[in-house]
């Protein structure tokens, strides 16, 4: 039996900074991170995650075939794209230019508002706590599922 | 193919039978105007803007070969002209000092030079959607002026001359018809004088008059002038009605932005009526050379044609959710009833199968009005000038969005 | 691979001297999508009405399937779907009465498709084309020129003046048609969002010429745009003579360049080599590519 994705939702849009493979591959990397995507689960084929997000197919079959390359996907013939199922750590010198950028961007705004490094210390904890909790209870969730 | 083609066209199919039909009932009256009529109308219709367009980019899009659209609208204007034609040769009255054998050779000679008319008018720019306009007006207007002065040549030598023209031209479209048409000419035009503009007045009002009269009004005066000169009121009438009611289409649908910009309405209105009625008006002044009566029955004919148009112009106004374009055929057809009906009872009652140049109205008029009474003319005039302030109060202040004025009502 | 569509050097002009396109030459590969982007003017639609047969090149050629578009017209045309903004349907005509001579012009014929979009955008067979919005009447052409499954769907503007639902609506209906095997797109339009959608490479004109001519993705990542103050910098040829330079321009107090590479290579490379330091260097979204490449007065224009 299959598992369709519940609980990863994507959404691209266009005219953002980033170009929108991009976009997909980040936030596919960015459930498997949390937990909210599981190794060995299937993914919507490229036609239909185009028709859904309204894009072309051979944006999503980029982006797939990028994190194919990567390690994070694998595609089985005549069955699908699945999510590996050991998924490979991301080498820090490619994600370094995005995580300072996203610092950069993150600090600013926080001067802006009056708060000091102290105080944003603080907000990335909170958000971890959020981000994992939310993987914790999908976990929880598929286990008593699985179990029943 | 070409059915397919042709049959999307209905509308002109439609304005060719209602054309038919007008002629069979004008024959049955006894009118022998109709012919002229006819003549008149299928010149105007050859004339008219979407006539010589053999296709649309809709249509130059799909595999179509470029020939069939050159048959196609062949076959319908071949049609627009000998179909009323054959209603005429079938049931029209005699012109006075023709027998019926002279009679039909005239018609079928009108039916030959309309046919060369048509061939010459297709086989120009045979590679583009549409031959220009300059030489479909032009073509149409010598071949009404051939039509005119046919009397020169002998039927036989016309009838050789339209038939091989004719066939020479076929031959010329179907070599040169392309496979694809064309949006524009192969070649590139010289840097013309678009830039350099005739030296014109500096009036500010040039755009406005530019927007209501274009170079086809040069017609609309040429035919006015005419019904003018001969004669007929009602004619004219018709033709005016007929015209004005193309004109507030065009206003509404092509020259929107004058309709948004800070000019009365009134001054359009006036403009439209008034240049029309003027050249009516220039025509009549003829009248004495024509029908040799005395110019001042031509002004009180004027003055009776146009308090007719438009006390029918209060009467089509008044009729509520007619004001939708869609209906203005509906519209005219009433009117042109209308004027017709007392002309039409006047006919049965007093001078059935009696053909007479003056109508029995005018008769009548004559016998009861004192000829040369300027009071008279003044009268007339005034109610003339209160009918016109009241139709452009009801129907002409708000032209734009007639759909929500019915809506709001 | 099979080439779909071929311009090679193609030119035409309409008033003599004035040319609209001077020696046009790009390719479009079969299943590919290419966006024509560009200046109103400059020539896209006239590109596209040569592609389509209804315009002789003056010079150059074009081939569409291998054939001349003029010469084979009727051949050709069965495998295209055209629609244009500008494309007027036939008025008076109902919508049943357009799929019934389009089904007798093309022998295949998809009728879940037709179904498909009538349902989608509320269509009813019996309606004339009169009553329609631009919306549905944009909607009732994109039906005609896709449900006979053409190789090439030709799109001239056709999001043109349709609101953004409907807008989006089209764009859904193109990627339905993209996911049959061997569809190819030509099409030319102003919505960047649209164009970075469809995923396409996108081909810029610009003086009668090709400008640029590579993939969405790869303007996006490849390019950025830096922003030099004037009073560091009064001379631009400095700046023109940089390697991946691609256009300057004048904005209010700054310099506008459009360079090759990353910002950060770009920035550093510009301090070294320049000596000054107000330099900002950041990646664009296509609307700003676009506007900062082709925008300005022409004489503004000095690359």
């Amino acid at each position: 039996m299959v598992l369709y994705i519940a609980g990863m939702q994507i959404l691209v849009h266009a005219g953002n900074e980033l170009p929108i493979y991009r976009q997909i591959m980040g936030q596919i990397t960015e459930a498997l991170a949390v937990g909210r995507l599981h190794p060995g689960e299937k993914l919507p084929s490229h036609r239909e995650l185009a028709e859904e997000l309204v894009i072309a197919p051979l944006t999503v079959k980029k982006a797939y075939d990028e994190l194919e390359s990567l390690g994070f996907l694998e595609t089985q013939r005549g069955r699908g794209t699945f999510v590996c199922s050991r998924l490979p750590k991301l080498k820090m010198a490619d994600q370094r230019e995005q995580i300072d950028a996203a610092a950069r961007k993150l600090l600013s705004l926080a001067y802006m508002v009056g708060l000091d490094l102290d105080d944003v210390i603080g907000i990335l904890r909170n958000a971890e706590d959020e981000l994992f909790q939310g993987a914790h209870t999908a976990a929880g969730r598929a286990a008593t599922k699985e179990g029943a | 193919m070409i059915y397919q083609l042709i049959k999307r066209d209905y509308l002109s199919w439609v304005v060719v039978a209602g054309l038919c039909a007008a002629i069979a009932v004008g024959d049955w009256l006894g009118y022998v105007e109709t012919i002229l009529f006819a003549i008149l109308a299928i010149l105007l219709l050859l004339n008219g803007s979407g006539r010589g367009r053999r296709c649309t980019e809709f249509a130059a899009a799909l595999p179509i070969r470029g020939w069939d659209f050159f048959l196609a609208r062949l076959v319908s204007d071949l049609t627009l002209v000998w179909a009323p034609l054959s209603v005429i040769l079938a049931t029209s009255p005699l012109p006075s000092g023709m027998t019926r054998r002279d009679a039909n050779i005239f018609f079928v000679e009108i039916g030959a030079i309309l046919t060369l008319g048509v061939f010459c008018i297709q086989s120009s720019h045979v590679q583009q959607f549409a031959p220009p306009r300059w030489w479909q007006t032009g073509v149409v207007g010598i071949v009404g002026l051939a039509i005119i002065y046919d009397d020169e040549i002998s039927p036989r030598t016309t009838l050789m001359i339209c038939v091989l023209g004719s066939c020479a031209l076929l031959l010329r479209i179907l070599i040169l018809a392309p496979r694809s048409m064309q949006l524009a000419p192969e070649n590139p035009e010289s840097p013309k004088a678009s830039g350099t503009s005739r030296w014109l007045p500096g009036i500010p009002w040039l755009p406005v008059l530019r927007a209501l009269f274009r170079p086809d009004f040069v017609m609309i005066f040429a035919v006015l002038a005419f019904t003018g000169a001969l004669g007929l009121p009602f004619l004219g009438a018709i033709f005016a009605m007929w015209s004005i009611g193309g004109e507030v289409w065009r206003l509404r649908s092509q020259n929107r932005w004058l309709l948004s910009e800070p000019v009365a309405r009134s001054l359009l209105f006036a403009l439209i009526v008034g240049a029309r009625l003027l050249s009516y008006m220039a025509g009549s002044f003829f009248q004495p050379y024509f029908r040799h009566q005395p110019a001042r029955i031509a002004v009180i004919d004027f003055l009776i044609a146009g308090y007719l148009l438009l006390a029918l112009s209060v009467i089509a106004e008044l009729v509520p959710g007619w004001r939708h374009p869609r209906w203005l055929w509906l519209r005219l057809l009433l009117v042109a009833t209308l004027i017709a009906t007392p002309e039409i009872i006047a006919r049965l009652f007093w001078s059935r199968g009696i053909y007479t140049r003056t109508s029995p109205v005018e008769k009548m008029l004559n016998g009861v009005l004192p000829v040369g009474s300027s009071l008279l003319v003044a009268a007339v005039g005034l109610t003339l000038a209160a009918l016109a302030w009241v139709v452009y109060q009801l129907g002409f202040r708000q032209l734009d969005f007639p759909q929500l004025r019915s809506k709001y009502r | 691979m099979n080439s779909v569509l071929e311009f090679l050097n193609v030119v035409r002009a309409y008033v003599r001297g004035v040319p609209i396109l001077d020696g046009v030459t790009f390719s479009v590969a079969e299943g590919e999508v290419v966006g024509l982007l560009g200046r109103n003017g400059s020539g896209k639609t006239t590109l596209i009405h040569i592609a389509m047969g209804m315009l002789f090149p003056q010079a150059g050629s074009v081939r569409v399937f291998g054939s001349s578009p003029n010469e084979r017209a009727v051949e050709v045309k069965k495998r295209i779907g055209y629609v244009a903004e500008e494309q007027v349907l036939p008025r008076t005509s109902s919508i049943a009465e357009l799929i019934a001579f389009h089904r007798y012009l093309f022998r295949r014929w998809d009728d879940t498709l037709e179904r498909e979009i009538l349902d989608r955008f509320g269509l009813h067979t019996n309606s004339k084309i009169l009553g329609l919005s631009k919306g549905q009447a944009r909607a009732v052409a994109l039906l005609c020129a896709v449900c006979h499954r053409p190789e090439l769907l030709v799109l001239d503007e056709p999001a043109a003046g349709l609101d953004p639902a409907a807008r989006r609506e089209f764009l859904e209906v193109a990627i339905q048609f993209l996911n049959c095997a061997g569809a190819t797109i030509l099409y030319s339009s102003h919505y960047m969002n649209d164009i970075e959608r469809l995923g396409s490479r996108a081909v810029m004109l610009d003086g009668g010429k090709v400008r640029l001519d590579s993939t969405v993705d790869r303007l996006r990542e490849e390019y950025c745009l830096a922003v030099v103050p004037v009073h560091s910098l009064p001379d631009p040829d400095l700046l023109k003579k940089e390697p991946g330079c691609l256009g300057t321009r004048m904005y209010y107090a700054n310099w506008h360049v459009v360079f090759q590479g990353s910002p950060e290579q770009v920035k550093a490379r510009l301090e070294q080599s320049l000596g000054s330091d107000g330099v900002r260097c950041e990646r664009m979204n296509l609307e700003d590519f676009f506007v900062e490449l082709l925008g300005g007065k022409q004489s503004d224009d000095l690359s």
